[in-house]
């Protein structure tokens, strides 16, 4: 009788090894440029944890409205804030919020998906009708409801982009997860007498994480975006934290005066999501490099 | 296909009707009681009574959320609490700015993408390839509301040659309406042109490699021949269907971009209806938009199936 392999392939997520994986990420322009923007970006946030040029909060009215010089390398806004501090601390917003909405998308969303696809019938169904549910709000929808019921606030905008990522990740984690269920070391360690919690741990979840790191790495890009869109409407972070939504809003007022000051947040917002969107290309290309052969 | 059609529309009503309980439960049963958060929590007693009564707050919120629900039935949203006019009134009006506003931004994209998609993908791994596919990572990575301020800057306060927001209306002419739109429409069409020049170069990549094309070329049909004949058909399949998604994209994109250029679209509508916590606005507009989202993905799901049978097979 021949026998069956039960034990479950190495993670699909770095084909040729560890180190092969290095080599070629070392190698993929867009994944390098991508880790050196994204990398400056937490650099900034982290520096401004300790310092930043100016106090990012300070209003000095004589100051106001400046061009860039050597004491304010951005130029100074409306109330005389250092432009370039409030970037830096503005960057410290970006990142909690980011993190924090993918973490609660990623948790509730990849539990749902991997149930779905061990369980399939009935509890399949319930949690993709509720993914389609939840998919009839956009972040900005469940924005709205949240700061109508109970005031605009960053605590607001986090539970608006950690709502809408759980069905992406669901539905993500759903297919990855249920392909996964129908190779033959999963109807091994099924025949082996294993349960499916087992199985899911075991031998799903580590070979579909590269999907979910790469879907992560997307979600962190647009909550960037959709948090700066959300404090810009007024419903995300409140003054005075600083926010790259929040001073392009503010800056929208002074453009007939001084149209350079909308240009910096925009900047940073636009490198930022870059940056990321650059490493998730990266990392789908490196994970699956037929898929970077096709594109 | 008749089953599959069936279960699509029931779970279509189910995620309405889910919808609908959602908001509902949102602004008016999980806050606490609306009038408080209509008058604030220092409103006197007398005024909290009166509008409780105007509005009928004082019954359960079962019924009201019945009362609500049938009214939708006739067509009735209720009373704005601020303007003192029908919602559906005031939707309506708004809609005169958020619909040509809509349907502007994806004409827009659809002509460019499908122009830059071909383009890339008749010229892969060459310099205009490279191009388009940079300006597509720019247009993903570029936020539409300081893409608008930059379009703002550039052509209203640099050259002049549109206004910087607002809409006159389409009774002062069709042409100043027109103008007034226009740097909207492309701000909005920006993030749509990324995603959708993408797709398209993609798809065209892909069916390109078919062996049905590659039959048609070695039986001596042209490039180009073989391009618009064969290619382009089935190429523009999976790009309609993310067309047809992102409609929901766009709709929903029109209330961040209304408040850019301070149009007085349903986007503006909502975020005024918050500042004045005018709940039955934002209840309704919630509702429609909503709705409006999942309408399209039923539409896109129906489309789909009747194009490619392993859908409704596999459903």
């Amino acid at each position: 009788m021949a026998q069956i392999e039960t034990t479950a392939p190495a993670p699909a997520t770095a084909p040729g090894g560890p180190s092969g994986f290095m080599h070629r990420a070392l190698r993929h322009r867009a994944f390098m440029i991508g880790l050196v923007l994204t990398g400056t970006m937490i650099l900034f946030a982290l520096v401004s944890l300790v310092w930043t040029p100016h106090s990012p909060t300070e209003i000095v009215i004589s100051q106001r409205l400046k061009s860039p010089s050597l004491s304010h390398w951005f130029g100074t806004d409306q109330f005389g804030r250092d432009i370039l501090s409030m970037i830096m601390a503005g960057a410290q917003t970006s990142i909690v919020v980011g993190l924090i909405a993918v973490c609660l998308g990623a948790v509730a969303g990849v539990s749902l998906g991997l149930w779905a696809a061990a369980r399939r019938g009935w509890t399949e169904d319930v949690i993709m009708r509720l993914s389609d549910l939840n998919m009839a709000f956009p972040v900005i929808l469940i924005a709205i409801l949240l700061t109508a019921g109970w005031g605009p606030g960053i605590t607001n905008a986090i539970l608006a982009l950690g709502i809408f990522n759980i069905s992406v990740f669901a539905r993500q984690v759903r297919g990855a997860a249920i392909a996964m269920w129908e190779r033959e070391f999963v109807l091994a360690a099924r025949a082996a007498g294993k349960g499916d919690l087992s199985i899911t741990f075991g031998h799903v979840l580590p070979n579909i994480i590269s999907v979910i790191v790469v879907q992560a790495t997307i979600s962190f890009a647009i909550a960037i975006l959709a948090e700066a869109a959300l404090s810009y409407l007024g419903v995300g972070s409140q003054p005075p934290d600083p926010s790259w939504g929040r001073m392009l809003s503010e800056s929208q007022s002074y453009i007939f005066l001084a149209p350079i000051i909308a240009v910096w947040p925009g900047l940073a917002i636009v490198l930022s999501v870059l940056g990321l969107n650059l490493i998730g290309d990266g990392l789908r290309d490196l994970v699956d490099p037929r898929l970077a052969r096709q594109r | 296909m008749s089953v599959f059609l069936a279960r699509r529309f029931l779970s279509f009503l189910i995620t309405v009707f889910g919808a609908s309980v959602i908001i509902f439960l949102l602004l008016e049963v999980l806050p606490g009681d609306p009038a408080l958060t209509m008058l604030g929590v220092d409103a006197p007693d007398s005024a909290i009574a009166a509008i409780r009564l105007e509005l009928g707050l004082d019954r359960p919120a079962f019924v009201r959320y019945v009362d609500w629900i049938a009214g939708l039935f006739h067509g009735e949203m209720g009373l704005s609490y601020v303007y003192k006019v029908p919602v559906t009134e005031l939707i309506g009006q708004r809609l005169q700015v958020t619909l040509p506003l809509a349907i502007g931004a994806m004409v827009v994209a659809t002509l460019v993408s499908l122009s830059l998609g071909i383009f890339a993908a008749t010229n892969h791994n060459r310099i205009g390839d490279y191009g388009v596919m940079g300006f597509s990572q720019l247009g993903l990575a570029i936020p539409d509301f300081w893409f608008g301020i930059l379009l703002i800057i550039l052509f209203a306060v640099i050259l002049h040659w549109l206004p910087s927001g607002g809409f006159p209306g389409w009774d002062e002419g069709i042409w100043r309406g027109i103008r007034s739109l226009i740097l909207p429409v492309f701000t909005q069409a920006l993030g749509l042109t990324a995603i959708m020049t993408r797709v398209t170069r993609s798809s065209v990549l892909e069916v390109a490699r078919e062996d049905y094309v590659r039959t048609a070329r070695a039986k001596g049909l042209s490039r180009r021949a073989a391009l618009w004949g064969h290619v382009l058909r089935n190429a523009l399949v999976p790009v309609l269907t993310i067309g047809g998604l992102l409609v929901a994209t766009v709709v929903t994109g029109t209330l961040i971009i209304e408040n850019v250029f301070a149009l007085p679209g349903v986007g503006k509508l909502i975020f005024d209806a918050i500042s004045n916590r005018d709940l039955m606005v934002v209840k309704n507009v919630v509702l429609l938009f909503a709705a409006i989202v999942v309408v399209v993905n039923f539409i896109v799901d129906i489309l789909y199936a009747l194009v490619d049978p392993r859908i409704r097979i596999h459903s």
